[in-house]
């Protein structure tokens, strides 16, 4: 896939440009915050397309890469305290089977009730897909730290979801 | 159950439901419209770039080289034939300049192609390869109604079927009527093997000249001497390390890797920064690349490749030594008044031309008698400051402001850029957070050259 094509990075870029937003604006807090670095993304993945190699499926990985890697940068940057706007972060439409929809609303209200610090640790993991030594290294706090922040949203979904979790487990086995 | 088993669940939870979330994103179209206008304006800031290797030089005496052909059938012997008088001149020309291609000349080292393809009125011929372990250059001949540049494919064109080239430069004279050029192109990854070239457009002529040949670089590789350097040398935020020193028959190679926490230097050959000196002197530049990408930590990583012409003879010691530009941390802070200027860390004035504030809209033109590109600040890390302490991008005005634009007269420059923020905020300030600085001396280093 010819990927130094301008017409071609774009169609590519369309298919996920939704996808990065949403995911720096959960990472940075505020939705012009989460523009911003969209618009550095892309500049820089335009800059080192040369370095993408494959076909249409390997656009996505890397330029979430080169996303994440923004975004981090930008969070190290700041030198003040920032007020999100996660009031204004678009809700979860339905999603199906209804499963899905009630784990959605559960980790909805969760990641709306983390301060900033345990919300960008959350979303650097599962959205990041960083392990935890990276997530350490790129916001230059101890991995324990890292673990800290992870374990009480886990422990906050726990409570949301008030589901007999030993019983599901068991059903899994 | 095991609270480890719960929180395994637990955390797929949080993945799946985030990413469904995530998957429902999107952008509304103007934004869209704007990040495809960042990638069009780029793209079309490259393609105003000069070709890389561009050595202006008069036109050399018009003898044809008789060139050897071997393993052809007659019908390919005839149309190589009838080519070689434009194909030997332009060699011709070029050798005077391309030490490299004199000696392959004389020394019958150009490998014959002779493989074509014609689609919509143009005719692609390529007539040789010259492959040796620093690059690949290829030459070929355009004919139709006003033969013009080709396009390559350079993310598709590949060698036994893989992608192996990051880089692309050429050339190209017309010669009786004949558009004869030449391009060079990354080493081949291995010594023998099928070349791919992907050309769909000529011009602004849509169509297909794919043409595919055996390309072997071994005669050359055996040529070719590498001499292994290793030597680190600090630079501030990370180091270079000047890695090895190519000798091939066709030119001298030097090339160096940075790895550090900021962007690698900005090494290029435009003041004669790069040098390397033989016991004759210096050694004429070829040019050079560098690419360069952050690493999932953070860090940079950036390789660089200096050309230079071929060493004959080879001495017992050539000196390799470059400056260039340092990116360091460093604020420039401008108020958005017409008048007002500021000093960057490195010294350089700056002033605002003109200012335009339109609710969320604004646009700025800055401008330096500074006498000489580039700035020491870049123009993409321009940010505005709005009233509530904010910062935002800027992007460039117009395609003609991705580069600095200089009036030749005035010996000034500017930089124009533009800028959005959110309803009901104000812009305050200019802000760049980065700067490069000139550095003379970065490094040095002899290199003795055993003897063969």
């Amino acid at each position: 896939m010819n990927f130094l094509d301008e017409t071609t990075f774009i169609e590519q870029l369309r298919q996920c440009e939704g996808r990065l937003f949403r995911i720096g604006w959960a990472i940075l807090g505020q939705e012009s915050d989460a523009w911003d670095v969209l618009q550095e993304t892309v500049e820089r993945a335009w800059r080192y397309r040369k370095d993408l190699r494959g076909d249409s499926s390997s656009f996505f990985p890397w330029i979430h890469r080169i996303h994440i890697n923004c975004c981090i940068k930008q969070v190290n940057n700041r030198r003040r305290v920032i007020f999100t706007d996660l009031e204004n972060l678009p809700e979860p439409e339905p999603a199906s089977p209804v499963e899905n929809d009630i784990e959605m609303r559960a980790v909805w209200d969760v990641v709306k009730s983390l301060d900033n610090t345990h919300r960008q640790v959350v979303v650097l993991r599962y959205l990041g897909d960083m392990s935890l030594q990276e997530i350490a290294s790129a916001l230059n706090v101890p991995i324990g730290t890292v673990k800290s922040r992870l374990n009480r949203a886990i422990s906050k979904l726990r409570e949301n979801f008030g589901v007999n979790l030993e019983g599901r487990v068991i059903s899994e086995c | 159950m095991s609270a480890e088993k719960t929180d395994d669940y637990l955390e797929g939870v949080f993945r799946n439901s985030l990413n469904i979330w995530a998957d429902q994103g999107s952008l509304s179209s103007d934004r869209s419209s704007q990040l495809s206008t960042i990638i069009n304006t780029l793209g079309l800031k490259e393609k105003r770039k000069p070709l890389r290797k561009i050595f202006p030089v008069s036109l050399a005496a018009t003898a044809v080289v008789v060139l050897i052909l071997f393993g052809l059938i007659p019908s390919t012997r005839l149309w190589a034939v009838d080519h070689l008088p434009m194909v030997g001149k332009y060699i011709a020309k070029w050798a005077e300049t391309e030490k490299g291609w004199r000696w392959a000349e004389k020394n019958q080292m150009f490998q014959e192609v002779l493989a074509l393809s014609k689609d919509k009125g143009y005719t692609f011929r390529v007539h040789q390869v010259l492959a040796d372990p620093t690059q690949t250059t290829i030459i070929y001949s355009v004919e139709g109604s006003n033969p013009t540049d080709i396009h390559l494919d350079l993310s598709r064109t590949s060698f036994e079927g893989k992608w192996f080239s990051h880089r692309y430069g050429g050339r190209g004279d017309l010669i009786d009527g004949v558009l004869v050029g030449s391009m060079e192109l990354d080493p081949l990854p291995q010594e023998t093997g099928t070349l791919k070239l992907i050309v769909r457009r000529i011009g602004k002529t849509e169509g297909n000249w794919d043409v595919s040949f055996k390309v072997d670089r071994k005669l050359i590789g055996d040529l070719t001497r590498t001499i292994n350097l290793n030597n680190k040398i600090e630079v501030p935020g990370g180091n270079i390390t000047i890695q090895e020193l190519i000798i091939a028959p066709t030119q001298t190679v030097v090339r160096l890797y940075y790895k550090g926490v900021g962007p690698g230097p900005d090494l290029n050959n435009a003041d004669n920064d790069i040098r390397l000196i033989g016991t004759d002197g210096p050694v004429a530049p070829r040019g050079g690349n560098s690419r360069g990408s952050q690493t999932p930590n953070g860090n940079w990583e950036q390789e660089y490749q200096f050309d230079f012409q071929r060493l004959d003879p080879v001495p017992a010691y050539v000196t390799f030594e470059f400056s260039g530009r340092i990116y360091r941390q460093g604020e420039t802070r401008i108020p958005l008044e017409k008048g007002k200027n500021v000093i960057t860390p490195t010294g350089q004035e700056i002033t605002v031309e003109k200012v335009i504030s339109q609710g969320s809209h604004g646009e700025i033109t800055l401008s330096s008698s500074t006498g000489k590109v580039p700035w020491s600040v870049d123009l993409p890390e321009w940010q505005v400051q709005d009233n509530e302490g904010e910062i935002h991008r800027t992007r460039p005005l117009n395609a003609s402001s991705t580069t600095v634009s200089a009036k030749e007269v005035t010996g000034v420059t500017t930089q124009e850029l533009e800028w959005e923020l959110p309803s009901g905020r104000t812009a305050v300030s200019l802000v760049n957070p980065n700067y490069w600085e000139n550095k003379d001396n970065l490094g040095k280093i002899k290199i003795n050259i055993p003897q063969q």
